[in-house]
């Protein structure tokens, strides 16, 4: 493991995302209201730049009763979904929200002396 | 033990109930509109609805000789032509399901004799045919239409020993199983620990011939299949048996090849569209992997190595029930299992009757 410098955090400011190459990986990297995700950027579907996709909540359903329409919302897990296929994983980990046996491999963001850096 | 080795188990076959053994079975008016249409000896269905279309006997092809001497020796097909059925079959116990059921979906509107029917049926069963201790069972039927009066049924008559399940006929009904109007019959079940059997029928193929199907064959192959692949997709998206976890659910008379078909189409699917099923909590084809299915009209390749995948890739032998579906035109006696060399001895009389045993307790 190696921490591999990325960017002043300045140029990395909330709500925006940077796609790098790291030692031949497309690597993204987000800042969220102030957290950071580095997650690869090739889909483990069919290589899509999934990192170039839509960020959310984790769609949720509560069975609340016979007979009653299930109560949908959002919970508090962030999602990456891929452009091309839909396929969903959570931010954080980089599990898929469907089968947890397949993973999106994601990275440690870190902070030294106002510097992004990566651990891959 | 009968004519095999194995103790048998058929989980499907079909008591031919006429009209006119129902009829006193039915309250006014329709007791006395059934019989006006055609007499009390020939209360004919078509006081009922429309048969479905298409010559199941391949224009006389298709001969049941045996059961037409049965029929015969019985008086028709009474209850006491049953104990014959069996000793053709060569099944220990069986579970009769109703020919009339099949055709429920064919009642549209807001019309009551699905429900009629259903009571009729049962209560005419559990009076005249049904007998635990010889082994005939039935189920009672389940007007989709009423899920209301449906579960009124199930409570009035699961504690039956001659009750083994529900039954729900898969064509046609709208909206499909997987909707919420349907909870409290699954709630029901689920409560009585009553299976609940959904079983392709002939209901829907008529709609393929008035879409310019030509042929039999067509709209049986397409129709049975179309009603049972629409409606585990329902149920499995809409996660009822996240809401039902204890709901023993059981596909018939489809065969087997279309069940791995569906199990990856919708995983497929899903890993593209999990938040369309976001009651799931595993892949759609885990919850298949819970369904029981029967047998019939079983797919028998010419390399038994594919049929062995297909029986692998659905979780084994567990899965399967024996089903004969006769006197239906495409049956298979406990022979199409008995004769696979592809499965062990164990794996026989799992499906025969060990599988029977675990869901309908018989």
């Amino acid at each position: 493991m190696t921490q591999v410098p990325i960017c002043d955090v300045t140029e990395l400011p909330p709500g925006e995302r940077k796609i790098v190459e790291l030692e031949g990986k497309s690597i993204g990297i987000f800042n969220i209201d102030g957290t950071y995700y580095a997650a690869s950027n090739t889909c483990p579907h069919r290589g899509g730049p999934v990192c170039t996709g839509r960020i959310g909540h984790e769609l949720l359903a509560d069975f609340v009763g016979v007979g009653l329409r299930v109560k949908e919302h959002f919970g508090p897990n962030l999602v990456l979904a891929c452009p091309w296929h839909g396929w969903e994983f959570n931010l954080e980990t980089g599990v898929h929200l469907g089968d947890s046996r397949i993973s999106l491999p994601v990275y440690e963001v870190t902070i030294h002396d106002k510097t992004l850096f990566i651990e891959i | 033990m009968g004519k095999y080795k194995y103790r048998v188990v058929d989980s499907d076959a079909h008591y031919m109930e006429g009209l006119d053994q129902l009829v006193d079975y039915f309250p006014e008016p329709w007791k006395s509109r059934m019989i006006g249409s055609s007499g009390k000896d020939k209360a004919s269905i078509a006081g009922i609805y429309p048969i479905s279309t298409g010559d199941r006997s391949v224009f006389g092809r298709i001969q049941r000789d045996e059961f037409t001497e049965m029929q015969r020796n019985a008086g028709g097909f009474t209850p006491e032509i049953i104990p014959d059925v069996m000793e053709f079959l060569g099944v220990d116990a069986i579970n009769m399901l109703s020919q009339k059921m099949l055709t429920f979906s064919r009642i549209k509107g807001d019309d009551p004799r699905a429900t009629l029917l259903a009571n009729a049926y049962t209560d005419y069963m559990l009076d005249k045919v049904v007998n635990p201790d010889e082994g005939i069972y039935t189920m009672a039927p389940l007007p989709f239409q009423e899920p209301k009066e449906a579960v009124e049924l199930i409570d009035r008559v699961s504690h039956e020993k001659g009750i083994i399940g529900g039954c729900f006929a898969t064509a046609g009904p709208e909206p499909p199983f997987g909707n919420r109007k349907y909870d409290p019959i699954y709630e029901a079940a689920e409560a009585n620990n009553l299976p609940i059997v959904f079983h392709a029928g002939g209901g829907g193929i008529d709609e393929f011939v008035n879409a310019g199907y030509e042929k039999f064959i067509e709209t049986h192959v397409l129709g049975f299949l179309m009603a049972n692949q629409s409606q585990i997709t329902s149920l499995v998206i809409q996660g009822i048996p996240e809401k039902f976890p204890n709901l023993k659910i059981v596909f018939q008379e489809s065969g087997v090849f279309w069940i791995p078909l569906m199990m990856h189409r919708l995983d497929t699917e899903y890993l593209k569209r999990q938040s369309e099923a976001p009651l799931l909590t595993k892949k759609p084809s885990e919850y298949i992997k819970d369904m029981y299915f029967g047998i019939q009209p079983l797919e028998v390749p010419e390399d038994l190595s594919y049929l062995r995948q297909v029986i692998d890739m659905i979780g084994g032998t567990d899965r399967l029930l024996y089903a004969s579906d006769y006197p239906h035109w495409d049956y298979d006696p406990p022979s199409a299992i008995t004769d696979l060399s592809i499965l062990s001895e164990d794996e026989k009389q799992r499906v025969l009757a060990g599988t029977a045993h675990e869901v309908f307790g018989i």
